[in-house]
């Protein structure tokens, strides 16, 4: 059923540019850093958003920029691709630990050269000490921040918001400078609000100015190169983008990546995303395909183009922050497919030129996202189902029977709801309207039942941390651990809202972002900036960690403490407290002997919806400095990895320091015996409608599954079902041999994967070594 | 009360016919294939089942018994099934699960309850198949499956070696959506030495299903050195060419992972430890031998 799109070969230009992409170095950049500190010492009695519209302009007038050989999509916000910004206004503190070492840290290593390094410590650090939003924000909470910080982490503390999907679609309609015009009209008609367009402005001619010198380099490398006419396109392109709003699928595509490179320079945060761009491109495609001036080819090939260039700003986060998001993902998350506004399905050509783009570059950007519901079409399922065998992780499927509710459950508008996209990794937003604030703080719950089990005291450390609770010994009943638990979670709760609300407040003081405004109904219109409550939608979104950890040390007290009676609380207690030293084969029990979450359980399952809805609840009490609801998330993307490492042992056998479940709704790695679609059961019963800021499921799968047309119709049978039982997200892993091998040195991980033979299964793990050996040599992508 | 002793369910079965389904397998089956690759299944009753791989060798279960029945050497726990009541005291002492039972009684309504679990992934064309042991060993409980399951609108197939009076195979015909019957052997003697039984009655059935239209998939197991050469297969492909009617016939490769189960029963494994699948080109060189006979080959 694959028609020509679907079959478009990879064109030598494109493959070049990945070459090229790939072969250099990657450097962090201290440039920028040195216009804005130069701009905030000369002016730094102006008002904060003036300076910032001031700095950003300064930036886009006077930042090196290069045009690379071949390239048909032009700019970055630095010279070298995929350099880390060093952005002094949100916090330095770690770089001035770090520079040096930025090289040589096992994550995410960036090169960084001996003038720049002096320079930082010279005249960036010097100046920005006790000034950036990190020092501000230490000065007012820190201490309260760290005192609550194992339990719950507050976020959005040294950096500027991102994780925004502006309204391109407007952007696209208008162009700077008719965003110019409008500025200036609002500006006359709210003379109290002069200040605030004052900034819009300013950055609206940065942008023009940027986009116009993009013009004027290509015309001078035009004069010497062979490429002429391609340079000299480029630079129509770009003059007429400083001028007008574009009005071909090329200049539409050249002014969508003109919008997120200025909206990094302004921000340097973490994801601003495209959205729907099958959607807002799709008129230009269809015009320019009608007229002939756009190919299939064409068209494919300019997608790849900005394929490209979504892997080409990176986030440059502390080597703390690195483990935590690792492959320093930058969040160009693109919605495909699902439906309209009349609740019709919206695929067109463009959805599987995207999906035929990803399925050549297997790139770790544009995140692509895949909106399904139980209107999509067979094609668009086997295709997404075919690129996710190619084992790059994407498309990621988001399910719009269960995120459109939940999104409405938070007061968005049905029309909003049914436009919705995805912002970062997994978080849900409406497109253009709306700032989600979607990683406000993380809960780690777990972390709060360990406190609860141990009077408030931390098993680590042995500080006291929390409430007076008592301990395990002196809980006779189940429903005394349960009470404990609520105490524990109650202890922080409110603190962690009053330390969000203290960091929303400074960012809007002094990170006021006047571009980002002109994107994001409807800060244009109320003369209120974007940090400031100036968009439609003002939503704070906190998560919950980890439910499936939760459910699994309950299920298993509730089971062999309280049911069985086979294990002696306090002999549990004493484990637990000791790590479960000298206590293994106390540990095995508690790990193998009592049920756990992902299993298709009803009632281990129903803990972890009940906590989940608890908390969701419990945030429900409160609205956020902007006048928006708080709201829940279940992720934590890497996050469950050092946020394990906070947490002693638990009462499920996991021992201290261990990574808590991945994901957000995904079992603990190993506990999921059942296969797949038990996992699926499980997942659906955490009810998506409180799962309203994004959830997160991995799944794994051998690649053998996708090998013929019969394997991926299976698979898209279980998509369907996963649309059916309406659970907001999933993202398939393929497995490779590194999984496997892993599989192998630590098979209780693994338990899992299941090998499937007709008449016959096995459990990966209890297989022996030589025949485990075999499977992982036939794992290998030889067909990629 | 109708019960059978299941000894696995496998939900997401992908190769146990069309779809997604749930398999159920039956413990107990009136062959003894030599390659069997769940020998668990043979006998009706349930027993103990050690897996030695998860086993971390505390030996609480040899304290906990009784009886005697669980002794220690140098292949882990051995179990002596004659002394052993089946108390399940040292499956309960054993903190990982390495001692368990190797089967479960379960209702009608429980076996039920379980293939209603997955509904949602089966479609159409997904749903439950009844395995083993021998599915038609048990015939009243997979009957009654397979006709819950009908009147539920719930796809049900079963997998069988058809070695059943021609009876009892009319009535698994009557309600079952699809029979997928073995032939393991075509020649009458090997198939003996093979399996412990005669094969006269197995190729009757299936001509007889064929005759009556019976919806058929026949699977071969490739067994090195049992059925793996061309006189075997050619044999099969002129039976299935001659019953007058387009049933797929399905080559099944080796699967050597059922190593470890022998290991575990401390039975007698019939294939070098390093056999492994027979390679692709081989399988490929006897469909060929299938389709020449005008047969389809899957």
């Amino acid at each position: 059923m694959k028609t020509k799109l679907d079959q478009l070969p990879l064109s030598n230009r494109v493959q070049s540019l990945k070459q090229v992409m790939f072969s250099e170095e990657r450097f962090a950049s201290v440039e920028q850093a040195k216009i804005v500190t130069d701009v905030y010492r000369a002016h730094g009695d102006l008002p904060r958003n003036i300076l910032r519209a001031l700095a950003l302009k300064e930036a886009l007038a006077r930042i090196e920029i290069r045009i690379t050989e071949g390239e048909l999509i032009v700019g970055n916000r630095t010279t070298g691709v995929r350099s880390g910004v060093i952005f002094p206004e949100s916090g330095l503190s770690w770089v001035d630990r770090e520079i040096e070492t930025l090289p040589s840290r096992p994550q995410d290593p960036f090169g960084i050269r001996q003038e720049d390094i002096k320079a930082f410590h010279e005249e960036i650090f010097p100046f920005w000490k006790g000034k950036t939003l990190e020092d501000i924000l230490d000065e007012r909470i820190g201490g309260e921040m760290r005192a609550i910080g194992k339990v719950a982490k507050i976020n959005q503390t040294d950096h500027a918001q991102g994780h925004i999907c502006p309204n391109t679609a407007r952007w696209l309609k208008f162009g700077p400078s008719g965003l110019m015009e409008e500025a200036k009209a609002e500006q006359a008609r709210q003379p109290e609000n002069a200040a605030f367009y004052e900034g819009l402005i300013l950055s609206l001619e940065g942008a023009c100015l940027f986009m116009r010198r993009y013009a004027v380099l290509a015309r001078e490398m035009a004069a010497t190169s062979a490429r002429k006419e391609e340079l000299l396109e480029i630079a129509r392109v770009c003059d007429a983008l400083s001028q007008r709003a574009p009005e071909t699928f090329r200049e539409a595509v050249q002014a969508c990546w003109f919008l997120y490179v200025i909206l990094q320079m302004e921000s340097n945060a973490s994801s601003f995303s495209p959205g729907r761009m099958d959607q807002y491109l799709y008129p230009y495609y269809e015009r320019d395909l009608a007229s002939g001036v756009l190919t299939h080819e064409s068209a494919l090939e300019l997608i790849e183009c900005l394929f490209l260039k979504f892997n080409q700003i990176v986030y440059l986060r502390s080597s703390g922050s690195a483990k935590y998001f690792a492959g320093f993902p930058i969040g160009f998350n693109v919605a495909i497919g699902g439906q309209d506004e009349a609740g019709i399905s919206a695929e067109n050509e463009l959805t599987f030129l995207f999906l035929r783009a990803q399925e050549h570059l297997l790139l770790p950007q544009p995140n692509l996202s895949a909106r399904v519901f139980s209107g999509s079409s067979e094609r668009f399922l086997t295709r997404c189902s075919e690129v996710v065998g190619k084992g790059s992780g994407m498309p990621q499927f988001f399910n719009d029977e269960a995120v459109i509710p939940a999104l409405k459950g938070k007061g968005i508008s049905d029309e909003d709801a049914r436009n919705y996209a995805i912002v970062g990794c997994v978080e849900l937003t409406t497109m253009g309207n709306n700032l989600g604030w979607s990683d406000a703080a993380m809960f780690n719950l777990v972390k709060a039942l360990e406190l609860a089990l141990n009077d408030g005291v931390c098993t680590l450390t042995g500080k006291q941390m929390g409430a007076h609770t008592g301990t395990l010994k002196d809980f006779a009943n189940y429903e005394d651990v349960i009470a404990a638990l609520n105490t524990q979670i109650d202890f922080f709760f409110e603190r962690m809202i009053r330390c969000c609300e203290v960091v929303e407040r400074a960012h809007a003081e002094l990170l006021p972002s006047p571009f980002l405004s002109c994107v994001v109904d409807d800060c244009m219109k109320a003369g209120i900036d974007v940090t400031a409550g100036g968009a439609h939608y003002n939503l704070s979104g906190i998560q919950a960690i980890q439910c499936a950890n939760i459910a699994d040390s309950l299920a298993t007290l509730k089971t062999l403490v309280y049911d069985e009676k086979l294990v002696d609380r306090a002999q549990l207690h004493a484990a637990l407290v000791n790590n479960y030293e000298n206590a293994e084969l106390l540990r095995l029990r508690m790990l193998n002997k009592a049920p756990k979450y992902g299993n298709d359980i009803e009632w281990v399952d129903a803990i972890a919806f009940d906590w989940a809805r608890d908390f969701a609840e419990r945030l429900t009490r409160f609205t956020n400095v902007r006048g928006g609801p708080y709201q829940m998330g279940l992720y934590t993307v890497s996050a469950h990895v050092p946020m394990g490492q906070n947490v002693g042992a638990t009462p499920d056998g996991r021992l201290a320091k261990e990574p808590l479940a991945d994901g957000g709704m995904s079992p603990v790695y190993g506990r999921d015996a059942k296969g797949p679609t038990a996992v699926l059961k499980s997942v659906s019963r955490v009810k998506s409608e409180y799962g309203s800021n994004g959830t997160l499921l991995n799944m794994k799968f051998l690649p053998s599954l996708f090998k013929t047309e019969l394997g991926v119709s299976k698979f898209v049978r279980l998509l369907r079902a996963f649309i059916e039982l309406k659970i907001i997200h999933v993202q398939f892993n393929v497995v490779n041999r590194d999984d496997l091998l892993a599989a192998q040195k630590q098979p209780e991980l693994y338990k899992s994967l299941t090998i499937r033979v007709a008449g016959y299964t096995a459990y990966f793990t209890e297989l022996a070594p030589d025949l485990q050996r075999e499977i992982i040599e036939r794992t290998e992508f030889a067909d990629i | 009360m109708i019960t059978a002793n299941v000894f696995d369910i496998k939900r997401f079965s992908i190769n146990d016919g069309d779809g997604i389904r749930t398999t159920i397998f039956l413990k107990g089956c009136p062959l003894a294939c030599k390659w069997c690759q769940n020998p668990e299944g043979l006998i009706p009753e349930i027993r103990l089942w050690y897996a030695k791989n998860i086993c971390v060798a505390c030996k609480s279960c040899i304290a906990s018994c009784e009886t005697g029945a669980l002794k220690w050497d140098e292949r882990g726990v051995a179990i002596d099934h004659d002394a052993c009541t089946r108390c399940g005291r040292c499956v309960v002492a054993c903190p990982t699960g390495a001692i368990r039972f190797d089967a479960r009684e379960m209702s009608i309504e429980e076996a039920l309850q379980e293939i209603e679990k997955d509904r949602p992934f089966y479609g159409t064309d997904g749903g439950v198949t009844l395995s083993g042991g021998e599915s038609m060993a048990s015939p009243a409980f997979s009957l009654s499956i397979l006709r819950a399951c009908r009147e539920r609108g719930t796809n049900a197939q079963i997998e069988t070696s058809l070695y059943a009076r021609p009876e009892t195979v009319d009535a698994f015909a009557e309600v079952a959506d699809r029979i997928i019957a073995d032939i393991k052997l075509i020649d009458p003697a090997r198939h003996f030495l093979a399996t412990g039984v005669d094969n006269t009655l197995i190729l009757s059935n299936i001509r007889h299903l064929a005759e009556k239209g019976t919806k058929l998939l026949i699977r071969v197991p490739l067994i090195p050195g049992f059925t793996d050469d061309e006189e075997n297969i050619r044999g099969i492909a002129k039976f299935v060419a001659s019953l007058g009617r387009e049933i797929p016939v399905e080559l099944l490769n080796f699967n050597p992972m059922c190593r470890e189960k022998y290991e575990s029963l401390r039975q007698r494994y019939e294939f070098d430890p390093d056999q492994r699948e027979i390679e692709q080109e081989r399988v490929d060189a006897l469909k060929r031998i299938l389709s020449d006979y005008g047969v389809i080959a899957l």
